[in-house]
């Protein structure tokens, strides 16, 4: 179930009107002494939430010390939803009322994933597909979405029927997407393969290279693994502003590296 | 005289400020404070003893010379531009809730007994009415980062906030109260955007920041955790299971410094500003202190 943020906030301020206004009805309808020590005693709760979080946030940095670059990400993946116009959206869905074409659904289904409205991205994007199949750009946002829903079977069918028309690689994800895909699915020769005609085309992802450290540690090939996971866990250089997902991926390799990559 | 027709509440509350300048004394450095406490000055013993109106009369008074000629500058500043763009109703309200909701965040933190005047929560609102307008301008919500004039306005308002801090008698409480206010009544409420309708959750939000700004402005004028409001119902309550659950409450109150308390009403000087008080604790002596506060109070420590 997806909680809406909007909704969330609708609920807190009437919350927030609340407790003022129970402290008021509670003083002339109940007993004041009990409304003073109800909201000393709130007070000292609000006191102790602070410090539990604080020793969650400690916690989960022991457990999972790459707990800020995860934060950071997130805080990005938020930041990235608030950035994205909804305008196009809401002028497709208007213009779908009257009119059904191909390229409104795919642009309401793209930018509604984009969005993370996920039922109004699954029926535009599925129904451009049933409206032109041989769309290669649909095929992928389709693709794309069924990944992110878990349905990999599906995704790693039209990523490699993707991967096969773009010869020029516009969609330069889509074979790091079908490489992961394969992964997940415990494919890991095809997996392999993928993942390194990703590399000779575009060399120097740490995601591609973390990624290539679990295939052939699942394939055994121990060393070829630990060479891939220190190239993903190498610093920054100085020209180099790693995104969200890059640095969060470094971090994840430097834990792996540290906890797994010492020669046996 | 064009500008006087375009802009005619912007003039008018101009207006305002300069007769009450007048009517308190407030074209000099220092005015007198009882003028100030007699003309609106919002003090939260009054406030809560039956004289709400305070609440919004305070935006509108000012302490001195430098005070009225900053408000006054910034409201020619800010004023006509956003009354143009709002127009004349909508610019009377974002006014008006602008300074109630400044004085309702200023009383929530302040002292009871510190006077509160000057119209900066309502000019903060109008700075957080201009941000929302920014904000709505964009094709995002965060285009308007693109833009170099909002960030100005940001850095302004952040400015504006910072010297608050520094400076004891200014109360950023009712800055930031307004600024709020302003911002959520143009990006809630007035300007929604590029969408033509608003939709169901968002008519709750509105309903809820109304319920927000009532139940805060029902609770400064009934401060039930106060000590000096218990203490009023205590003395004049009848029932006597009642009145021992007040007396319950008041022992109980463990904020409570009776001597520091006593030595700010009956002192000149504030113990912990050394800000003299002259007029303003004589008027509390005089006009406030018989109903209820220092004779209540005298009367409370002799009994135990």
């Amino acid at each position: 179930m997806r909680i809406s943020i909007r909704k969330v906030f609708a609920t807190l301020l009437f919350v927030t009107a609340l407790v003022p206004l129970g402290m008021v009805v509670g003083f002339f309808v109940g007993s004041p002494h009990s409304v003073y020590a109800t909201a000393t005693l709130g007070g000292l709760w609000l006191t102790r939430l602070g410090w539990i979080s604080l020793g969650v946030l400690g916690l989960g940095l022991l457990f999972y010390p790459p707990l800020l670059p995860f934060l950071r990400m997130r805080f990005s993946e938020r930041k990235r939803r608030l950035g994205t116009d909804r305008g196009p959206m809401d002028e497709g869905l208007t213009r779908l009322k009257h009119l059904e074409t191909h390229a409104d659904r795919l642009l309401v289904g793209r930018s509604a994933r984009q969005l993370g409205d996920i039922p109004t991205a699954i029926e535009n994007l599925s129904r451009a597909f049933e409206l032109d199949p041989s769309h290669v750009a649909g095929r992928y946002q389709l693709a794309l979405l069924l990944a992110e829903i878990g349905q990999r079977k599906d995704a790693v069918s039209l990523f490699g029927s993707v991967v096969q028309e773009d010869e020029k690689h516009a969609f330069g994800d889509a074979l790091f997407n079908l490489g992961k895909n394969l992964f997940r699915l415990h494919r890991d020769d095809d997996a392999l393969a993928v993942l390194r005609q990703h590399q000779s085309v575009f060399p120097g992802s740490r995601l591609v290279h973390l990624l290539l450290a679990r295939v052939l540690a699942d394939l055994g090939q121990m060393d070829e693994a630990r060479k891939e996971l220190k190239l993903a866990a190498r610093p920054a250089s100085d020209q180099e502003r790693l995104s969200p997902e890059e640095n969060l991926t470094r971090a994840r390799a430097k834990v792996t590296f540290l906890k797994k990559g010492k020669s046996e | 005289m064009d500008q006087l027709n375009d802009t005619p509440v912007t003039y008018a509350v101009l207006l305002v400020y300069l007769t009450m300048a007048y009517l308190t004394g407030g074209f000099v450095m220092m005015p007198e404070t009882d003028g100030l406490v007699t003309y609106g000055a919002a003090v939260g013993i009054l406030v809560h003893d039956g004289e709400s109106w305070r609440i919004l009369s305070n935006a509108f008074l000012h302490g001195g010379l430098i005070h009225l000629g900053l408000n006054s500058y910034a409201l020619l500043v800010l004023g006509p531009t956003l009354e143009r763009y709002l127009r004349t109703w909508r610019f009377i309200v974002l006014y008006l809730a602008s300074a109630v909701a400044g004085s309702v965040c200023a009383l929530l933190l302040t002292e009871e007994y510190r006077p509160l005047i000057g119209g900066s929560g309502a000019l903060f609102g109008m700075l957080g009415a201009a941000l929302a307008i920014n904000v709505r301008g964009g094709r995002t919500l965060l285009d308007f980062l693109e833009n170099q004039g909002s960030r100005q306005l940001i850095a302004i308002i952040g400015f504006n906030l910072l010297i608050g801090l520094f400076i004891p008698f200014v109360s950023n409480a009712a800055h930031v109260g307004g600024l709020i206010a302003g911002f959520v009544l143009v990006f809630c409420f007035f300007d929604t955007g590029r969408r033509s309708r608003i939709d169901m959750v968002g008519r709750v939000i509105q309903c809820g920041w109304i319920a927000v700004l009532l139940a805060f402005t029902v609770y400064v004028t009934h401060p039930v955790l106060s000590f000096d409001y218990n203490l009023k119902h205590y003395l004049s309550e009848q029932d006597p299971a009642r009145r021992q659950e007040l007396h319950r409450y008041l022992d109980d109150y463990d904020d409570l410094n009776l001597g520091e308390r006593n030595y700010c009403l009956e002192r000149e000087d504030d113990p912990k500003t050394g800000i003299p008080g002259v007029g303003y604790r004589e008027y509390l002596y005089d006009n406030v202190a018989p109903r209820r506060v220092i004779l209540t109070l005298r009367r409370w420590k002799n009994d135990g």
